[in-house]
């Protein structure tokens, strides 16, 4: 844009950006905070191991890890992503005159997403099988 | 719905495949033989309905996708192709468990190559790349006990990936500078591209990425290690199928969206050409086995095409087209003599590595005659012997280069389709001069069909180029008119 | 659909049938001889019914073409002359292939024999129906290939590998010629077109004779002498048309090539490939009656080789070689009677292919009958043979009526006769008018001696074989019916076919050249500077009746001296002249042995070998460098996946550094 542009509008443009920096910032520590005051304490070993969904989170760096966390994981991305997807669809789905269109598609891309299911399924991908 | 049915040549192949993965779950390792069927029934379905579109010309679904004799073009390479060694692929994963995979996969690949061929846009275009070159990726690993097999898929995606990264840095270069990832309008927005010194970046880049799908030097290093480690009927649809998307791609891209930029890539193609063809012929000079040598002749054939890049006029377009055309018959051919060749000494040894040596080649002529006799035929079109598909494609794009004014880029072209005459020929020596170490075998009917049909394509094109260069210029007016 | 339509199946069947044979053969019953003969059945009938379209309707001639290679054309061309041809090698072919089923039968190697025929089957048809003079010219080399490849189908035996090296070789120098003749044709047409024509291909005939005044314009100073370009093309033409049928001085082929099976010899050096030369100066005849003296060179050289192979055929001892050197000499007989053109204008093609027709038949049946004997008793040697017509009656009739066809015995002036009397003593006819209308009497003397010795040495031929007593053991009988039924047909062709056709044929040629819509004959006068008779010879009784008188004074002569043998001829063995002919004029020892041998072999290897030295040395120098430039680069190619990622991004950076330089410099 040609016009010339005043300095403070674009300083003034950075408030909400501050804001959510100092709100990004605080809020950690006020939630920790709070669970400690109010959470009910019980302490076992398990306790104190970090959280990874599941796999052993210590150990030697070159250790196997079990295939079935990965296809797991990979299952799970894949459903987040059709719920990326199904989110916006749900929010333009009326009022845009493409209602037919909108449902084959996301129809299609359901079945797609269902044929996959019913191989990771039929290949026991599923089963948690242990040692 | 126009767009459904310009389309549906990938719809086909799409719901083929999803049907081939379904129906293969419920079938025992015996009954599996029909997804091959299947597959390449689907595939032909689709070529038929390209051939029935074949003049279509139309952009839709926002400027992303658009459909010409470009496109159609391509696709119909594709898919003649992928009819190829899917027909072959029916008799190499017999009596294996991972029939369906190993065909939804390659199916996959071939919608991703299309889409290639059609997209209008430059995210489009990466996604489609993407989703030919993963599906690939898998295919090259395809023998999972073979460590030869794993080491090629594993190359093949880290140097893939790096390419894509590059790739995709490139389009985000482009996209600051034109605002826009659409290809025509980056062709209207290309004075941005040309002031900034990110311009050249940005081509450097894609150039790198497309570079490694054509496996231009110095992006073709994968190449050779890929072609040989893989499964040979993957090779196939490699050098002859994934090779032209790059190509397509670079077509797209550099003729249509930066040809502002003409003159700065004309100078940088004519040298990487040079350095591509000269290089593939020399390391294929001293090569043993067959599908390296052939691999790095598919380099060396890079090398002649991306002339047509160097030149851009629209009979040497024409040519780079109609030789891609040429290659995809005689590459795909070659590639599968190979397969029948490693089916042969695998039959007699199951434990026999480097099935592709020259020395596996011996006395082919008499123990199988209709292999042995494809081969020569396509090697004499690689290296461009008249009445060959070779030999026109050849003489189009070399004329064009002389008619450019470019007579050393020529001469230096013809030289090295001279060398590449004597390891070409080493082949046929080998085949049919050479006692044979062997009994007879009787060639599977999958593997022969495909060599006839191939071999029958080449003929045709080199015999009748007429209408075929015809088609091929139709497709280049598309790149020149815009 | 007109029948027309399917005459690109003439070819084509033939050329599928060499296909499957080639590969499928083996498995096939017969060596897979049925594939081709249902395949030339169907070549045949078609051909057979555009012809007798074309004899109700003259001007539906087939003419269709598409584009080849940009500014040429691949295309068919059936006029009468095409048709009748095409008729005739079918045909022939047709029965050739069943007998062929009875004589290969004991061959080990019938699939290739089927495959190589059909080959050439397709090759020669493809050559008759061209319709522009590039794709004659490709058809003819490959009939010149399958030649090759069936005198050598033997190629065990040295002979016949050398034989067949022979034939290749000495087509060549013709082949180079038409060649030749085609590339000036070629630039003069460029030249009067202004380039290639948008909507014409220049090398169609169409298009060649349309032209034919721009190009009897052009001239060239050769030895000082002004030769019209027309005269050169046309000599060049000529030129491949010695080559393959075999005139002087290219001839010494021939009788080598009947080291191959004599069905080969039946079918391809009889009765049609050597007649593709003799086709080639018919088709473009309108070329050859514009082209000052060109006719007057084609009748002088036609009417020496009738002579000249003539005497040697009354020499040979082994059948097939005395067949060989009468081909030779029918073949001057037919060259002679083109040249006629000189005189009488376009009726020259009708003249002479009525003889190429007739001349098939008889020809093709006279080397049957000498394949079945020889199949019976594995000779073919006269000197042994003798008295075979007891144990072959079929064969010795059936090779009698040949001989009557090819010495010409019928009632002068009438149209009863053999096929061979009808339409050579046309062309002698045509001689005498040419002699009384030029005063030129050489060719004349050249065909009425020539017709005396034909008759001659095929009685000779026939009286050692057929008559008298056996002159060494032998075992025979007579051949099966696969072999007798193709003779008989071919010899009710050889008697008969002269008499029914022998009006309707010039007036059916007559019509071949009318696509073009030119007065020919006036172009002979205006450019060609011939003197054309206006109406029909009138020659004296005596002319009508000496070839007559003469053939039946060649048989009473052999009937004595054979026969009879009153007249004791081993005398005459010693005399000079019987050596020079014996020695086939010592041709081979003057032409191979001396000049070939001496001056192009040594010679030129010689010099070759210190000009190969040289090269070798390079070629060797730029091949090990290569290689080791090879084995160098390969070590670039370390297997190490890093190096590879490493060298994209080195190759990206060097890029960005190399397209910035070339901006900077641009």
């Amino acid at each position: 844009m040609p016009e010339i542009i005043d300095t403070s509008s674009i300083i003034n443009s950075y408030v909400p950006v501050a804001i959510f920096l100092i709100v990004g910032v605080v809020m950690p520590p006020i939630t920790m905070l709070i669970v400690k005051f109010l959470s009910p304490r019980s302490k076992s070993k398990q306790k104190f191991t970090t959280y990874e969904s599941g796999s052993d989170p210590t150990g030697d760096a070159r250790i196997q890890f079990n295939v079935e966390y990965y296809i797991y994981a990979i299952a799970f991305v894949l459903f987040d992503v059709e719920i990326l997807f199904l989110y916006p669809w749900a929010t333009v789905y009326r009022g845009h005159g493409i209602t037919s269109i909108a449902t084959t598609a996301i129809l299609a891309f359901i079945v797609i997403m269902v044929i996959g299911f019913i191989y990771e399924w039929k290949k026991g991908a599923l089963q948690w099988s242990t040692k | 719905m126009n767009g459904i049915t310009l389309f549906a040549p990938e719809l086909t192949v799409v719901a083929t495949a999803l049907v081939v993965l379904l129906i293969g779950l419920f079938l025992n390792t015996e009954s599996k033989k029909v997804l091959g069927y299947l597959a390449s029934a689907g595939l032909f379905a689709s070529l038929v309905l390209t051939l029935m579109n074949l003049d279509a010309n139309a952009v839709m679904y926002s400027g992303t996708l658009t459909v010409d004799a470009l496109s159609q073009f391509f696709k119909i390479v594709f898919l003649i192709v992928a009819l190829l060694v899917s027909v072959a692929s029916i008799k190499y994963t017999e009596n294996n468990e991972h029939v369906e995979e190993y065909f939804t996969l390659v199916l996959l690949a071939v919608v991703g190559m299309m889409m290639v061929a059609s997209s209008n846009d430059l995210l489009v275009l990466f996604i489609s790349f993407e989703l030919a070159s993963i599906s690939t990726y898998a295919l090259a690993g395809f023998e999972r006990r073979n460590l030869k097999s794993l080491e090629s898929a594993m190359k093949y995606f880290i140097i893939g990936a790096l390419s894509s990264a590059l790739m995709l840095f490139g389009i985000s270069f482009v996209y600051g500078l034109a605002g826009t990832t659409n290809i025509p309008e980056i062709a209207q927005n290309s004075a941005m591209l040309v002031s900034s010194p990110l311009g050249i970046v940005s081509i450097v880049l894609l150039v790198a990425g497309f570079g490694f799908k054509i496996a231009l030097v110095p992006f073709h290093m994968w190449a050779p290690d890929t072609y040989e480690g893989s499964p040979s009927v993957v090779s196939s649809l490699l050098a002859a199928g994934s090779k032209k998307m790059g190509f397509v791609a670079a077509f797209k891209v550099f003729m249509i969206a930066l040809v502002a930029l003409k003159t700065e890539l004309t100078m940088a193609f004519a040298i990487l050409s040079v350095i591509t063809m000269t290089l593939g012929n020399v390391i294929a000079l001293s090569q043993n086995s067959v599908k390296r040598m052939l691999a790095y002749s598919s380099v060396a054939q890079a090398g002649y095409i991306s002339m047509a890049f160097v030149v851009m006029s629209p009979m040497a377009i024409t040519g780079g087209l109609f030789y891609i055309l040429s290659h995809g018959f005689m590459k795909a051919g070659a590639f599968l003599v190979t397969a029948v060749v490693g089916y042969m000494i695998l039959s007699e040894n199951r434990e026999a590595e480097n099935v592709d040596h020259l020395e596996n080649f011996k006395g082919l002529a008499k123990r199988m005659p209709i292999s042995a006799f494809s081969m020569m035929i396509f090697v004499f079109a690689l290296a461009g012997i008249p009445l060959t598909a070779g030999y026109m494609s050849k003489f189009v794009l070399f004329s064009s280069t002389i008619e450019a004014g470019l007579v050393w880029l020529a001469v230096i072209a013809i030289l090295n389709s001279a060398i590449s005459l004597y390891y070409y020929a080493r082949v046929v020596k080998y085949m049919y001069f050479y006692p044979a170490e062997g009994e007879r075998v009787s060639e599977p009917l999958p593997y022969a069909l495909t060599l006839i049909a191939a071999v029958v394509g080449v003929l045709i094109l080199g015999f009748w180029p007429e209408p075929f260069i015809q088609w091929a210029m139709e497709a280049a007016n598309v790149l020149i008119a815009t | 659909m007109p029948i027309g339509d399917f005459a690109f199946l003439i070819p084509l069947l033939p050329a599928l049938a060499f296909v499957i044979t080639f590969f499928l053969g083996k498995k096939m019953y017969a060596g897979g001889a049925l594939v081709p003969i249902g395949a030339i059945t169907l070549s045949f009938v078609i051909s057979l019914l555009i012809t007798l379209n074309l004899l109700q309707n003259p001007d539906q001639i087939v003419a269709q073409s598409v584009d080849w290679f940009g500014a040429f054309n691949l295309g068919i061309l059936i006029d009468p002359l095409a048709a009748v041809m095409l008729t005739m090698v079918s045909f022939v072919s047709l029965l050739i292939h069943i007998y062929s089923v009875g004589y290969m039968e004991h061959d080990k190697s019938k699939p290739r024999y089927f495959a190589e025929t059909a080959l050439f089957t397709c090759s020669m048809l493809g050559l008759i129906l061209s319709d522009n003079i590039l794709q004659m010219f490709v058809f003819w080399e490959l009939v010149g290939l399958s030649s090759y490849l069936l005198i050598g189908f033997w190629y065990g035996k040295p002979s016949a590998a050398s034989a067949a090296k022979k034939a290749f070789l000495t087509t060549r120098i013709g082949d180079v010629m038409f060649l030749a003749g085609i590339i000036i044709l070629f630039s003069d047409l460029f030249a009067i077109f202004n380039g290639f024509p948008d909507n014409a291909y220049m090398l169609q005939f169409t298009e060649m004779f349309n032209h034919i005044p721009e190009i009897a314009g052009m001239s060239a100073q050769i030895f000082g002498f002004e030769v019209s370009h027309l005269t050169l093309i046309t000599l060049l033409f000529f030129g491949g048309a010695v080559g393959k049928s075999g005139q002087f001085p290219l001839h010494v082929w021939l009788p080598d090539a009947m080291e191959g099976p004599t069905t080969v010899s039946a079918l391809i050096h009889a009765a049609t490939m050597v007649t593709a030369g003799v086709y080639l100066v018919a088709r473009t005849f309108p070329m050859f009656i514009s082209a000052p003296d060109t006719l007057i060179v084609i009748a002088y050289l036609g009417g020496f080789t009738a002579l000249f192979a003539a005497t040697m055929a009354i020499v040979m001892n082994d059948l097939k070689r005395v067949l060989a050197y009468s081909t030779i000499s029918q073949l001057g007989y037919m060259m002679l009677g083109l040249g006629m053109g000189a005189v009488i204008g376009m009726e020259a093609v009708g003249l002479s292919i009525f003889h190429l027709i007739n001349h098939a038949f008889f020809k093709a049946l006279l080397f049957l009958c000498a394949g079945s004997v020889i199949h019976a008793v594995g000779t073919h040697d006269m000197r042994e043979l003798g008295g075979v017509g007891k144990l072959m009656p079929i064969t010795a009739i059936t090779m009698l009526i040949a001989g009557l066809s090819l010495a010409g015995f019928g009632i002068p002036g009438t149209i009863i006769g053999t096929s061979g009397f009808l339409s050579k003593d046309a062309i002698i006819e045509a001689a005498f008018l040419f002699g009384e209308q030029s005063h030129n009497w050489l060719p004349y003397i050249f065909a009425i001696v020539g017709a005396f010795l034909t008759s001659a040495y095929i009685f000779r031929l026939l009286f050692m074989t057929f008559t008298g007593k056996p002159r060494t053991d032998y075992e025979g009988h007579e051949s099966p019916s696969s072999m007798t039924v193709p003779m008989v047909i071919l010899a009710a062709f050889s008697l008969f076919f002269g008499m029914f056709t022998t009006g309707m044929f010039s007036r059916f040629l007559g019509d071949t050249f009318n696509f073009i819509n030119m007065n020919l004959n006036e172009l002979a006068t205006s450019l060609g500077n011939y003197e054309l008779l206006h109406e029909a010879g009138h020659e004296p009784l005596i002319i009508l009746w000496l070839p007559l008188i003469l053939a039946v004074a060649g048989l009473l002569i052999t009937y004595l001296i054979y026969h009879r043998r009153v007249l004791d001829f081993s005398v005459s063995r010693n005399n000079p002249v019987y050596k020079l002919i014996y020695n086939r004029y010592y041709q081979n020892e003057i032409l191979t042995e001396g000049f070939a041998i001496k001056v192009v072999y040594e010679g030129l290897s010689l010099a070759l070998y210190h000009i190969d030295r040289g090269i070798n040395w390079i070629v060797n120098a730029i091949g090990s460098a290569l290689t080791e430039a090879g084995h160098m680069f390969r070590h670039v190619q370390t297997g190490v996946v890093q190096n590879y990622a490493t060298a994209i991004i080195a190759g990206v950076s060097l890029l960005a550094i190399l397209v910035k330089i070339i901006m900077e410099v641009i």
